[in-house]
């Protein structure tokens, strides 16, 4: 991207590079059992929104439709998978799997219609299929209403949250160096433009939504599995805009951008209990001043790698490089 | 270059080492218990749509510690210490609220959740960390049934529903009713379906049940529907912003016949919203503040006091709630989480401000059910009967 | 290589196109002239089937593509060059011309065409590791230009390549379309300055309130009087 002088200093790198040790520490900590569970517990919480968050920008940020409904197909994930262990006694990856394709079947059938509309409508029409999600699951009986679903076996472990985040950014990066990826992006950049260059624009557009809805599926499975409990107040319009908070404040497109941002968003709440009731208004404070300072996000559209890591132990900087 | 390189990876290599010491070690060399003071934890909402009763409640449970303390405390001059955290009514919150309070303030026990679905997701976790803890106000009938470990001072929805359709069937002699309940609240439709139950079983009749959403303003349709079958009474149990707005639209459409609800009634915003409308309706309760019994009048005069405030029903009961753990502490003798549970599964005969209680087999309070209603523009109390 | 026939196009109730027909042979330079709104674009449009019509016939190559989708044109060797350039502004010039090659899998075949577009646009070399939404207007006509020939295109439709450009960059432009042409691309072109199109076109048709007027070879055209009137501002 930019012409890196030789003075600078490669963050980028660096900020790779703590990442990673702090990622190493986290899990030495998990495995060694020092972790307590409180620490544990949130890093539950990081593990799913980061999974939510990455497939969110995957609809929002990459491929450039403005989505207001990721709650609702959390919640359906969450709902399938639940009732799979509840009544089927199914093994729990495949109650996971079977929520993520109930997700990703709802994706297409609402995507193919809705996908025609462009930015503000598609907002309203996605958050009016979480709205009908939310009341569909209060009226079904099955679902137990407000009451809400108990005794859903807590089978979800740390690790399998951890390695599910994982597979969703390694599919996304995979993706994003793919031709397809490039398709996605360019649909953000100019939708008729991308048609002319002959890349299908519908088939794109519901691709992303169903490879978003699945994931955003498999994190609501991990949710239920982890609660042992869920009612519809979970997946409320509320938890679609938390989301794409996350998103936005990491960088739309940024997936680098959508993990730290989840990572602070999700501790941050926590790390200001001692704050008590200013808690909540130190938060917003917060995302108000980074987005005033950031307006692109905290990543813009940049992505931290691997490679700069290299960059700083073979003499870091030092020439200008492009990946 | 490279120099500068290595100099900002020993940075960040001390800075990890920092945090590690910081979060991770000494915390667990911390004696468990002072010797002096003994940790309660209360979780509840204090922001969000339930503050109301979560602040309650909270207040109430000051209010007890401060009373408890003041008496020379518990467990030969130890005071007790509450920490109260905001869980927005979020399950989510509540599960790193649950952690934080048993590992990190090494609590004895827990007054709260407020609210039945973080109460669920508490209980769970109650269970598996043996952590005693005592909600004031949820009333979702399976809760307690979650864990040993789960005890309230509240009754639960199926406890009051009978008693509002016996005292409906019995007392006023109705025969007909009809409900009009919200369908998104698992507390109403509980109340909503053991009222119709012991109503029909005491040879009354629904005429009608209409559904509405929380948050929906206008209300006609569904007052229509019931206007049509000409009920005695209606029986809405839902709280009472909501109970306002229909208390106020089926006066403007006429509608004549005797409203009735549950415990989501007891608020003052019930008579500042629905004014004239909410004259002579019953409603079941906790406790009601025209209570004349000593131990009411002296809360309140304390709670208005102190916060120059009314308390909903949620204050007494977080005050009775703390006072049951407190008393439970004393019995057992020690501040030891398990003891302390089963010094309050063997509650017996306990005199709070709501009432006096014993523990079912779930530990669900075994206690009067007071009946309120609103005359001249105040509440008063109508009668306390056990079902 | 392109047969238009009798194609008629709503834009809902408002009737677009009202029977155009025409046709253009393989090899040639074909010129659609005419007013703002006479229907140009959408007939354009409406071949590269961006635009759906109500009536009429499509055949390229010999084959009806009514019912062919958009995206699946390109594949056919029909690349069209969108009116307003289009380019993908937050990639870099090379990304935009990587994109255009996108339904090729050919890896030597796609080097060689870029290195043609360089040759025949060095500025685009130049300013290869540039973002697009940085360039000048013409800039971004030649990218767009560049990107569509990464297609490897038959048969090209160029949607108003002057337009909001200044008369010497037009010039190039034009000179760049014809250098294009005689690499055995067929054009339809679709000008509002008729003067710089018909110097170009082999032939012409003059299109009025969705209706073929007139057609002839482009000198022929030229040397009309109501052309000249009407269109070349004489």
């Amino acid at each position: 991207m930019a012409q890196q002088s030789k003075e600078k200093i490669n963050w980028d790198g660096y900020l790779t590079l703590a990442g990673a040790i702090l990622l190493v520490l986290v899990n030495v900590l998990l495995i060694s059992g020092k972790m307590p569970a409180y620490y544990r517990g949130i890093l539950g919480f990081v593990g799913i929104n980061i999974i939510l968050a990455v497939s969110l920008n995957l609809i929002n940020g990459i491929t450039g439709q403005f989505s207001l409904g990721h709650a609702g197909f959390m919640a359906i994930g969450a709902y399938v998978s639940a009732l799979i262990s509840i009544h089927l006694k199914w093994p729990l990856y495949l109650a996971l799997i079977c929520g993520g394709l109930a997700a990703a079947f709802l994706g297409i059938v609402i995507g193919l219609p809705t996908l025609r509309l462009k930015g503000d409508y598609l907002a309203i029409a996605t958050l009016g299929m979480g709205e009908i999600i939310r009341v569909v699951l209060l009226n079904l009986d099955i679902t137990k209403g407000a009451r809400g679903l108990t005794g859903i076996p807590r089978t979800t472990s740390i690790y399998l949250v951890e390695l599910v985040a994982f597979i969703t950014i390694i599919f996304m990066v995979n993706l994003m160096r793919s031709t397809h990826g490039r398709a996605l992006l360019s649909i953000r950049e100019d939708e008729i433009a991308a048609e002319a260059m002959g890349i299908n624009v519908t088939y794109y557009k519901v691709f992303a939504f169903a490879a978003g809805a699945f994931f955003a599926g498999v994190a609501g499975g991990l949710f239920a599995h982890l609660m042992g409990y869920i009612a519809p107040k979970n997946f409320d319009f509320m938890r679609s805009i938390e989301i794409l908070v996350m998103v936005v404040l990491g960088g739309l497109g940024s997936i680098t951008g959508s993990v730290i941002a989840t990572i602070v968003l999700t501790i941050l709440p926590e790390a200001l209990r001692g704050f008590a009731e200013y808690r909540m208004v130190l938060y917003s404070a917060l995302l108000i001043v980074i987005m005033l300072f950031r307006p692109q996000g905290l990543m813009g559209t940049r992505e931290l790698q691997i490679e700069e890591v290299r960059k700083i132990f073979s003499g870091g900087g030092d020439k200008d490089a492009r990946d | 270059m490279k120099k500068k390189g290595l100099w900002i990876l020993l940075i960040v290599l001390a800075l990890a080492v920092v945090v590690y010491f910081a979060f991770f070690t000494g915390k667990g060399e911390k004696t468990s218990v002072d010797e002096k003071i003994v940790k309660i934890g209360f979780i509840g909402p204090l922001t969000g749509p339930a503050a109301s009763y979560g602040t309650n409640a909270k207040n109430g449970a000051v209010l007890a510690v401060d009373d408890i303390n003041a008496s020379g405390g518990i467990l030969d001059g130890a005071k007790i210490e509450l920490i109260t955290e905001d869980n927005k009514g979020d399950t989510t919150e509540t599960v790193n609220i649950m952690n934080k309070l048993i590992e990190q303030d090494k609590v004895v026990a827990i007054v709260g959740p407020v609210t039945t679905g973080p109460t669920t997701v508490a209980a769970q976790m109650a269970g598996e960390n043996k952590m005693p803890i005592v909600s004031p106000t949820a009333t979702g009938d399976k809760i307690t049934q979650i864990s040993e470990f789960v005890a309230r001072v509240c009754f639960y929805d199926s406890y009051q529903g009978p008693v509002m359709a016996k005292f409906a069937r019995e007392n006023l002699g109705l025969k007909t009713a009809a409900i009009l309940y919200d369908s998104t609240n698992d507390y109403s439709m509980g109340l909503a379906d053991s009222f119709a139950l012991k109503f029909t079983e005491l040879g009354g009749e629904i005429v009608a049940k209409e559904a509405f959403y929380a948050g929906d303003q206008d209300f006609n349709a569904q007052l229509t529907n019931i206007a049509a079958k000409n009920p005695e009474a209606v029986f809405v149990p839902a709280y009472y912003s909501d109970d306002a707005q229909i208390l106020l639209q089926a006066k403007a459409m006429g509608l004549n016949a005797i409203f009735m609800g549950g415990d989501g009634w007891d608020s003052q915003e019930l008579i500042n919203g629905a004014g004239d409308a909410a004259e002579g309706c019953y409603f079941t309760t906790h406790y009601s503040s025209a209570d004349t019994s000593e131990k009411v009048q002296e809360f309140l005069k304390k709670y208005r006091e102190k916060y120059n405030a009314e308390p909903n029903f949620a204050g007494p009961l977080g005050y009775d709630a703390t006072l049951l753990l407190a008393d439970a502490i004393e019995r057992a003798g020690e501040a030891n989480p398990v003891k302390v549970n089963e010094a309050i599964v063997a509650t017996k005969g306990l005199t709070g401000v709501t009432g006096e209680f014993s523990f079912d087999e779930y530990r669900n309070p075994l206690k009067e059910v007071t009946i309120a209603t609103v005359k001249d523009g105040k509440f008063a109390l109508v009668d306390k009967v056990r079902p | 290589m392109l047969e238009v026939k009798n194609l008629h196009v709503y834009y809902g109730q408002i009737h677009a196109l009202k029977g155009v027909t025409f046709a253009v042979k393989k090899g040639e330079i074909v010129t659609l002239i005419g007013g703002n709104g006479a229907g140009k674009t959408t007939t354009l449009k409406t071949i590269s089937r961006l635009l759906p019509s109500k009536e009429g016939e499509i055949v390229y190559k010999g084959e009806n593509i009514n019912g062919v989708k958009a995206h699946d044109l390109v594949k056919k060797g029909l690349i069209q060059v969108p009116e307003g350039r289009h380019v993908f502004p937050l990639m870099t010039v090379q990304e935009n011309l990587d994109l255009g090659a996108y339904t090729r899998r050919n890896k030597k075949e796609i080097g060689q065409d870029l290195e043609k577009v360089f040759t025949l646009f060095p500025r685009l070399k130049e300013r290869r590791n540039q973002l697009a939404g940085t360039l000048s207007g013409g800039e971004q006509q030649m990218l767009a230009m560049g990107r569509a020939l990464m297609a490897r295109p038959e048969l090209l439709l160029l949607d108003e390549p002057s337009m909001g450009l200044a008369p010497l960059l037009v010039r190039e432009i034009f000179g760049i379309v014809t250098e294009i042409n005689k690499t055995g691309v067929t054009i339809l072109l679709v000008e509002q300055n008729a003067n710089m199109a018909l110097s170009i076109a082999d032939r012409g048709y003059v299109i009025e309130t969705g209706r073929v007027v007139l057609e002839g070879d482009a000198q022929s055209l030229a040397a009309n009087e109501d052309v000249k009137k009407a269109y070349l501002g004489g």
